[in-house]
């Protein structure tokens, strides 16, 4: 009972002294970390190209239709990146040629052919974010024949 | 006094944040598009020369290219004439791309579709048609308009 006391009395004068009396200090450290961030996207999974009675030259073998209607989204934080390109097609019955137009940040690759290998699409996109329009160009001779390439395309952000 | 620390949790969720941390970078720095290249049968027909003058007085009047593209198997070129004409057409083919026609020549009287070129396969490439009239026919008569068509041989 005399410890009970003691306590509430304790804590009564403690409410009484003035609050600069009663603060303290502390710290802590706070570390914020980046990591290297790298963000892709297009604008649309799926792209529908199809040579048509227009795209055909009469007397010509080779006829090409083009589709622009995509665009590449990218984002990151690290210097000396660049975005290579590639189709899942080992041996595609036709040709299939890619070429980022108008990048807002870093350059064109130009036009290439696509392949199961990886090639340069956009290259010195370090530290930024940005977009291009990507411009599908397909091409199939009249010796080909009828017939559909299903290609699966990837875009990868690699070291430049 | 032995303390027993329970190491298989911490195992486990080390794990799982490897795991989660690695597919999710992986996806950000990937990504696919699926793009269908279709090329569906298509032919194409042209003469240049839409307008041939004919002198009744030469054997051999006039002479004009046909060119063709066609990624089908075997098609043929028909030729007809498309309106009435009293005057009888005939047609020689010469200087063919393609080694089946050369030196075909036919005989256009009526509106009936009579077979040009056949056996190609696949092909563009062009030829030289020659035309001679069969029979006189006034001055003043509309011209002979003549149909081209590409179709299954």
């Amino acid at each position: 009972m005399k410890h009970a006391l003691f306590i509430l009395i304790f804590f009564a004068c403690a409410s009484l002294v003035p609050p600069s009396a009663r603060s303290q200090t502390d710290n802590h450290t706070v570390r914020v970390s980046v990591a290297a961030i790298t963000a892709l996207q297009v604008s649309s999974g799926t792209v529908n190209l199809s040579i048509t009675g227009a795209d055909v030259i009469a007397g010509q073998d080779l006829m090409t239709a083009t589709d622009e209607t995509t665009t590449l989204l990218w984002g990151t934080n690290s210097s000396g990146k660049k975005v290579t390109v590639q189709t899942s097609l080992t041996s595609p019955t036709y040709t299939l040629k890619i070429e980022a137009l108008s990048p807002t940040q870093g350059s064109s690759a130009g036009q290439i052919i696509l392949s199961s290998t990886p090639r340069d699409f956009l290259l010195n996109i370090g530290r930024s974010s940005g977009s291009c329009t990507i411009r599908y160009i397909g091409e199939a001779l009249a010796s080909q024949g009828v017939g559909a390439d299903a290609h699966t395309i990837t875009f990868t952000v690699a070291n430049q | 006094m032995k303390t027993r620390i329970h190491i298989t949790p911490i195992l486990w969720t080390a794990l799982l944040v490897i795991l989660t941390g690695s597919s999710a970078i992986a996806q950000q720095s990937a990504i696919h598009q699926r793009l269908l290249l279709h090329v569906p049968e298509l032919n194409a027909l042209s003469v240049p020369a839409r307008l041939l003058p004919l002198d009744q007085s030469e054997a051999k009047e006039a002479a004009a290219k046909l060119l063709w593209t066609s990624n089908g198997s075997e098609k043929k070129i028909t030729v007809a004439k498309q309106t009435p004409h009293p005057a009888g057409v005939r047609i020689t083919v010469r200087d063919v791309d393609h080694h089946a026609s050369e030196g075909r020549s036919v005989e256009l009287t009526g509106e009936t579709d009579i077979d040009l070129l056949y056996g190609l396969q696949r092909s563009a490439g062009a030829c030289v048609i020659e035309f001679s009239l069969l029979s006189a026919f006034p001055a003043s008569a509309p011209p002979v308009l003549i149909l081209y068509t590409v179709t299954n041989s």
